[in-house]
């Protein structure tokens, strides 16, 4: 016969056995899978940006401001307001550039890989999508998911010619900040402002 | 031993032609050869058709699957075209500039480019860079940027792009929905061996068909190449399967009549002997024979098959000999006429016609001999039958003739008016059905091919004077392109300007000292650094020195590239430009002919051969009328009379107008082959004149030169409306034109016959 005193060690025990696992469902390790399905998560969204760019032609840095649209997978919108107003639309396999008074150029992506790959880097991370990410990228994750950043390094190919890394940083299912760092020297930095009244 | 002889000789004779055709012949499939050699004019054409890169070219689709597997085929398919020794190129992507081309073109782009390098100019271009540093594409466009600011080079890699390139998809080419992978395949040229053609597209299809991928996925094939071998195919098949339907009939039919398979037998032997000779003769004389001739001269030889009936028909009763003698002058006559025909063809420049006259010339005349020397020893008479002979009692008014004449007069009259009387156009005789043009011409469009038969042409007597020429008719082009007149055109100018154009913007690149001051001034108020454009002052500075390029020093795929545009021919140069999408060939013809342009030349090949298919007839037209005079005076000097002449031929004048109207409102269009088939119809014709003219005044032969003629006309008929029946053009035009003319020919014969000796009959 099970004496009372028995259940109340057994149930002790158990209370206890299950204590590590509620801590590490509170405090778990911020994984590349999980920032994935928070990226994936938050849905379509639109931030205001800011841009700053410094290349080693120019005296001093370039800024460009405007607003940044993630409408879906795949349909990214990036439309300049200052110093000229562009826009700058991707719909799927096709990447079209409206600027100034010349007629709208269109790329299609599928036939420019190094392209490709290039806007895969916000495009992809914006959708949560790791596995287009890693057909191009390796990926780096430090921190945790208040403040991570997570680091694409350009795998053997033409696009490590242009691209040393991008550096993305942000706050759960939200993008903060987008560093891109060229080989040759340039970098850029874009940091997203959110609508918050 | 006597009755032999004759048979010994033609057996000797026999074996002679045969013997020697088949250690010698050759038969040439080459359209070429069948066409003139002509003037300078003519020659680019033929150039064209033989060799134009156009006529080369193999379209190909894989259709079918999902897109990986497409790309795998795709893949394969080019490694299977590369194999084929018959093909020279072959791309299912757009193929990347090499990058020795890629330094070459970079280190030249100011010579290239259209840009220029003023002051005014600057100022634009570093703004625009500006722009397009901002843009966040800048890291892939921007490397060149500190010795190319002007954008020079893409300026120059934009004119290197074929204006209309297949959409791209993991490297190859895709048409515009994405359900086709497309390829492209060049033979080497090779002209117009439809043989061969056909065994290269057969050879595609088995090695598709092999493929380890190629399960549910299907391989399109279009192109000149793959017409050429449809259309020899099924030419083979009609005609293979038409011939043997038509000699079942003609046995079947002779058999019914003569209901003795031995003289059935005998009457193969004055045609295959024919036939035989004919071959020999021409390929001696021609040194080689072309299947063209081999196939209508045999069809023109119908009216040897008539020779041998005659002299059946007599058979009753009657001794082979005396058969004969009754038979004979009439024949003769007959045969003397028909050879006066074919022998005006003999004298035309047109090899094919030419051959074809001497073909059907020889043919005739061994076949006529056969009946007479060869036959009659072989034959025995038949035993008499006790059916009275046939007699017809004249009830036709005398004024019958000229009523017929008028009305066929007037029919052909109004039908001319109404109807559009010749057909030119070689599209027309194109056996190729309607589905597969259609396909041509959507895959086509899909791979932004030009169309095989528009073509400017510029000579020159160096490449560097056609490049200068090219250069001229550049702008007209564009605007014909702005204009919707067509779509797009590609120029070995474009690719590479011509050295005078060159060495005029060597001229106007600024010194260093002026355009570094230029570029200072422009840079005013921009944040490039000071140094940033070193580069490019170098670089200019190193472009005033250089020699222009010339297509020499071309290597790869842009000295292939050039190579299709612009190479030696004769004693000089040709650039080809062909054109793609022409809505209006018309207009295109007026741009470039409205102003001065040396040795620029317009080819809308569809019209040049047009014209020359109605130059050909016009001469076969105007040989012809030769042989009818010839044809009349043989006649008055055989039946003694030049009246007698003109009323031997009077039904078959009118039984040809009376044929032709009949096509005309039937809404069939003349070719060259009606027109063959129209001689042959005269010379059957003026057979049955002629026997009708016999049947009248020899009452004692009526019966039997009555059934000769019923025979005659009865395999005549069918033969050739089996004939008639056929899916192809130039089959159908020979079949319906000789099937409705000996109807007409067997008619008219008649009541002319009739009426002659009622009219005859009332005067006396």
């Amino acid at each position: 016969m099970i004496s009372g005193s028995t259940i109340r060690i057994l149930a002790l025990s158990a209370l206890l056995a299950a204590l590590p696992a509620a801590v590490a469902g509170t405090s778990a390790e911020w994984t590349v899978p999980r920032l994935m399905a928070a990226l994936r998560d938050s849905g379509p969204r639109e931030t205001g940006f800011v841009e700053e760019k410094r290349v080693g032609l120019l005296e001093q840095t370039l800024v460009v401001k405007g607003r940044l649209r993630y409408l879906s997978p795949g349909e990214l919108e990036r439309i300049v307001v200052e110093p000229e107003p562009e826009r700058y639309s991707v719909r799927g396999d096709l990447l079209t550039i409206e600027s100034g008074k010349r007629p709208p150029r269109r790329l299609r992506l599928s036939e420019q890989p190094v392209l490709e790959a290039f806007i895969g880097s916000l495009r992809d991370t914006l959708a949560g999508d790791r596995q287009a990410l890693e057909r191009h990228y390796r990926l780096d994750l430090l921190g945790g998911r208040e403040a991570w950043q997570l680091t694409l390094t350009p795998l053997a190919g033409p696009l490590r010619q242009y691209l040393q890394e991008v550096r993305i940083r942000g706050n759960g299912g939200e993008i903060q900040a987008f560093e891109l760092l060229e080989s040759n020297g340039d970098s850029s930095l874009t940091r997203l402002i959110p609508d918050h009244d | 031993m006597t009755r032999l002889r004759p048979l010994l000789v033609a057996l000797l004779l026999a074996a002679a032609c045969a013997g020697y055709l088949a250690l010698e012949g050759r038969v040439s499939t080459d359209l070429a050869d069948f066409l003139p050699a002509g003037g300078a004019d003519d020659g680019l054409l033929l150039e064209q058709l033989r060799d134009g890169r156009a006529a080369r070219v193999l379209l190909l689709a894989v259709e079918g699957g999902d897109a990986l597997a497409r790309r795998r085929l795709s893949q394969a398919v080019l490694d299977l075209l590369l194999r084929q020794p018959q093909i020279a190129r072959a791309y299912n992507g757009s193929p990347e500039p090499d990058g020795e081309t890629l330094e070459l073109l970079f280190r030249y782009r100011y010579l290239l480019s259209r840009q220029s390098l003023e002051e005014a100019n600057l100022r634009p271009q570093l703004l625009q860079r500006l722009a397009e540093l901002r843009s966040p594409v800048a890291p892939l466009d921007k490397r060149l940027l500190p010795a190319d600011p002007t954008a020079a080079f893409s300026d120059v890699l934009a004119r290197l792009r074929p204006a209309h390139s297949p959409r791209q998809r993991d490297g190859v080419w895709v048409s515009p929905d994405g359900n086709r992978a497309l390829l492209v395949a060049e033979l080497r040229p090779q002209g117009l061996d439809v043989a061969a053609q056909a065994a290269l597209v057969a050879a595609i299809e088995r090695g598709f068909a092999q493929l380890p991928q190629s399960g549910n996925a299907r391989l399109l094939i279009s192109g000149p190449a793959r017409f050429a071998a449809e259309a020899s195919e099924r030419i083979r098949f009609e005609t293979q399967w038409l011939s043997i339907l038509a000699s079942a009939l003609l046995t079947l039919f002779l058999l019914v009549i003569y209901r003795s398979p031995r003289l059935v037998l005998l009457s193969a032997l004055p045609l295959g002997g024919g036939v035989l000779a004919a071959t020999a003769v021409t390929h001696l004389l021609f040194d080689g024979i072309h299947a063209i001739t081999l196939a209508f001269g045999v069809t023109i030889l119908g009216v040897a098959i008539d020779y041998p009936l005659h002299l059946f028909s007599h058979l009753r009763g009657r001794s082979p000999a005396e058969a004969l003698r009754r038979v004979w002058p009439t024949l003769r006559l007959g045969v003397a006429t028909t050879l006066a025909g074919y022998a005006a063809l003999a004298f035309t420049e047109f090899p094919g016609l030419a051959q074809l006259g001497v073909f059907a010339g020889v043919g005739v005349a061994v076949a006529a001999a056969a009946t007479r020397w060869l036959l009659p020893g072989l034959l025995v008479a038949l035993p008499t039958r006790d059916a009275p002979p046939l007699r017809l009692a004249p009830t036709l008014p005398a004024w019958l003739p000229l009523a017929l004449a008028a009305a066929a007069g007037l029919a052909l009259l109004g039908a001319a008016q109404h109807r559009p009387v010749w057909e030119d156009k070689l599209a027309a005789l194109s056996p190729v059905p309607g589905p597969a043009l259609a396909l041509d011409r959507e895959l086509r469009e899909q791979l932004g091919a030009a169309e095989p038969g528009q073509l400017v042409l510029i000579r020159g007597a160096d490449p560097q004077e056609a490049l200068e020429r090219s250069e001229r008719v550049l702008p007209l082009l564009d605007d014909l392109v702005a204009a919707g007149t067509i779509r797009h055109y590609q120029a070995a100018a474009t690719l590479l300007p011509s050295a005078r154009t060159q060495l005029a913007r060597r001229a106007v690149l600024p010194e260093s000292t002026a355009l570094a001051a230029a570029l200072e001034a422009a840079q005013q108020g921009l944040p490039f650094r000071a140094d940033a454009f070193r580069p490019f002052l170098d670089e200019v500075a190193d472009a005033r020195r250089l020699e222009p390029l010339t297509p020499e020093r071309l290597s790869g795929l842009l000295a292939l590239r050039l190579e299709d545009l612009l190479h030696r021919q004769g004693d000089g140069w040709t650039a080809v430009i062909p054109l793609g999408g022409v809505r209006d060939p018309a207009g295109v013809a007026a741009a470039l002919t409205g102003v001065e342009l040396p040795g620029v030349r317009y080819l809308d090949l569809a019209r040049a051969s047009s014209a020359l298919v109605a130059d050909f007839r016009n001469q076969a037209l105007e040989r012809l009328a030769w042989g009818g005079a010839g044809l009349l005076l043989i006649l008055a000097l055989g039946l003694r009379s030049p009246l007698a002449a003109l009323r031997a031929v009077a039904p078959i004048v009118v039984a040809a107008a009376a044929t032709i109207a009949s096509l005309l409102w039937l809404g069939f269009a003349l070719s060259l082959f009606h027109l063959i088939s129209l001689l042959l119809v005269v010379g059957i014709g003026l057979d049955y004149s002629l026997f009708f003219r016999e049947w009248r005044y020899r009452p004692e032969a009526q019966g039997a030169t009555l059934h000769a003629l019923l025979v005659c006309f009865g395999s005549t008929l069918g033969v050739f409306g089996i004939l008639a029946l056929s899916s192809l053009p130039v089959l159908q035009a020979i079949g319906s034109t000789v099937a409705v003319g000996v109807a007409f020919s067997f008619l008219f014969g008649f009541l002319f016959a009739l009426t002659t000796e009622q009219f005859r009959a009332q005067r006396q």
